[in-house]
């Protein structure tokens, strides 16, 4: 290795070290990272922009707004609600259901953005039915965090996959002619939900029919609601036929935030909905940097050519034994996306598994892999996914006490370990296996 | 002197120790008696000594939570009748039970605490060293402890 390349991968280690002891902001530190490398000349300024894919970012600002529109039309609310009657005022069955909905909602929006709108809803419904909060809120959590990765647009790992595979947002659903990310995760969920509401909710609260009764939710104003989901839907359909519009995903993102934008200002007053300049503020801008950040720091590590020499490093495993490497980068990935910030992990291993494929090594059951393990792995702790954290916090109000990481691991243990089982055994009769000759 | 003392327990000897000198030093003083216990928040998990050793259903897990709960505040309860003290029984979920002792001691306005040093682990470890030497350290009224 050359000099400059002990000196970038130097300054990505420690970058890393920052962000994960949390010392310093997580995104100062990525941007830091990515300005001593360009002093000490890994890559240009203008080099450091092409690295990061701006076509992702476009997605995610594009997708924001829109959810942040959506937020504010009280579906979420309303769809809770309905959650608490469907269950019957069963608490357990409430949290299940509430699960599955903020599940649901994560596979179109942003995991912190689908938290804020789901745990201030289910609270008064825990209240109601005396379920306790902490519990509750985290099994929003790590739902959230769980299904973003199932399509293409919930989550940033997802979008990775777009960028560096080229996957569509079909292929989330049927790819190399197999199941993949959507039907594989969403049994997982089914399975890892039944499995919680045995372990930890089939006695939790108390069923009231009477307290569910009481509670009544409805949409403010149904116009700025149709509007938004009309939107909504309508540009995930064109993101979905992306391959015949023969535009940019993030394109399509911004046409359809800029499209609902329009409409709303236009018809300004006579609708109840927030202002663009509001949605905007609301934006997690922190986020967009860190991201943009993580693709120059990572893309510095590509253009040196370490990926490189890391794929080919770790090629004899895959090459002598597909299986036993496929199974071992699962299982290893787990931990430490529990204990480490997972974006920048999946992204090195997907630009990894590239350079891997270049020497006839299978890729797509290893992204699929690093994909699932990376999100599965990051609901063990709050260091793995900023959502939990959020959840947490969340929590921690509600009961106005500090949740110990004994009680936190208690759910979160369980929840990760159950479900990242289930899914290394889809992974492995799916894609893995089929692979392996 | 003192007119409300706060006395912690978790049930070990050590806390057991302390509630007997603190009753008696009330009782000297005339002052009402605070007992507390930090009781763990009801999970899946069973923790001893800070080490899982079994599964409950978060009701069942609550009921014996709340059982062994009522069975330490109430020896400091007995304790109180038996030398004719004004008293009072105070649970607060927590894990944190250094931060408990020293947010009721602040909410009912207590001017003395007593609690005893080298307590054991789980529901029983609320007084471990490192417990005490925290209340030692962050309070701001005297602290009593027995060894």
């Amino acid at each position: 290795m050359e000099l400059l390349q002990w000196l970038t991968l130097a300054v990505f280690a420690v970058t890393i070290v920052a962000i994960v002891i949390n010392k310093l902001d997580a995104t100062v530190a990525a941007l830091l990272g990515v300005a001593v490398m360009v002093w000490m000349g890994t890559m240009t300024e203008v080099e450091a922009a092409q690295l990061v894919d701006w076509n992702v970012m476009a997605i995610l600002v594009g997708i924001w707004v829109i959810a942040g529109y959506f937020g504010r039309t009280g579906i979420p609310s309303w769809l809770s609600v309905q959650s608490l009657k469907v269950s019957g005022g069963r608490p357990g069955l409430l949290i299940v259901v509430l699960s599955m909905l903020t599940g649901i909602l994560s596979m179109f929006i942003d995991n912190v953005v689908c938290i804020l709108m789901m745990a201030p809803v289910a609270l008064p419904l825990a209240r109601a039915l005396k379920i306790p909060a902490t519990p509750l809120v985290l099994m929003i959590g790590f739902s959230a965090n769980f299904m973003g990765t199932a399509l293409l647009l919930g989550d940033l790992p997802p979008q990775m996959l777009h960028s560096v595979a080229g996957a569509e947002f079909f292929d989330f659903i049927w790819s190399q002619g197999r199941p993949s990310s959507f039907p594989i995760l969403i049994v997982t969920f089914v399975l890892t939900l039944a499995f919680m509401y045995f372990y930890g909710f089939r006695s939790i609260g108390k069923a009231s029919a009477a307290g569910a009764a009481k509670i009544k939710a409805r949409i403010p104003d149904p116009l700025f609601a149709t509007i938004t989901v009309g939107m909504f839907l309508l540009t995930v359909l064109a993101m979905a036929f992306r391959e015949v519009l023969d535009v940019k995903l993030g394109f399509i993102a911004i046409t359809g935030a800029i499209i609902l934008v329009l409409i709303l200002e236009l018809l300004g007053d006579k609708l109840k909905a927030p202002s663009f300049e509001h949605i905007v503020q609301e934006l997690d801008w922190r986020a967009v940097f860190f991201y943009i950040a993580l693709f120059a720091l990572v893309g510095g590590l590509e253009k040196t050519h370490i990926l490189d020499m890391m794929a080919n490093a770790m090629k004899p495993l895959f090459a002598t034994n597909y299986v036993l490497g496929a199974t071992l980068l699962y299982w290893v990935t787990i931990p430490i996306v529990g204990l480490v910030e997972h974006d920048a992990y999946i992204l090195t291993f997907l630009y990894m598994i590239r350079d891997l494929g270049t020497s006839g090594v299978p890729t797509w059951p290893l992204w699929w892999v690093v994909l699932w393990a990376g999100t599965l792995g990051s609901n063990l702790t709050v260091a793995g996914a900023p959502a939990l954290y959020v959840a947490l916090r969340i929590a921690e109000k509600e009961e106005k006490r500090k949740v110990s990481l004994r009680e936190f691991l208690s759910w979160s243990l369980a929840f990760c370990l159950v479900s990242s089982a289930i899914c290394y055994v889809f992974a492995l009769l799916i894609w893995i296996l089929p692979y392996s000759n | 002197m003192f007119r409300n003392i706060l006395i912690p327990t978790d049930g070990s000897p050590a806390s057991q120790k302390a509630v007997r000198r603190g009753v008696a030093l009330a009782k000297a003083m005339k002052a009402k008696i605070t007992a507390v216990i930090a009781s763990p928040p009801a999970t899946p998990i069973i923790y001893r000594k800070k080490m899982p050793v079994g599964y409950a259903t978060p009701n069942e897990h609550q009921r014996m939570i709340n059982r062994s709960s009522k069975r330490h505040l109430d020896v400091i309860a007995r304790a109180a009748k038996k030398a004719r003290l004004r008293f009072e029984a105070v649970q607060i979920v927590s894990d944190f039970p250094d931060e408990t002792i020293l947010d009721t001691a602040k909410k009912k306005k207590c001017d003395l605490i007593v609690m005893g040093t080298q307590g054991q682990g789980g529901l029983r470890g609320v007084f471990i060293g490192s417990t005490t030497q925290k209340v030692l350290n962050q309070s701001k009224i005297p602290v009593m402890v027995i060894r």
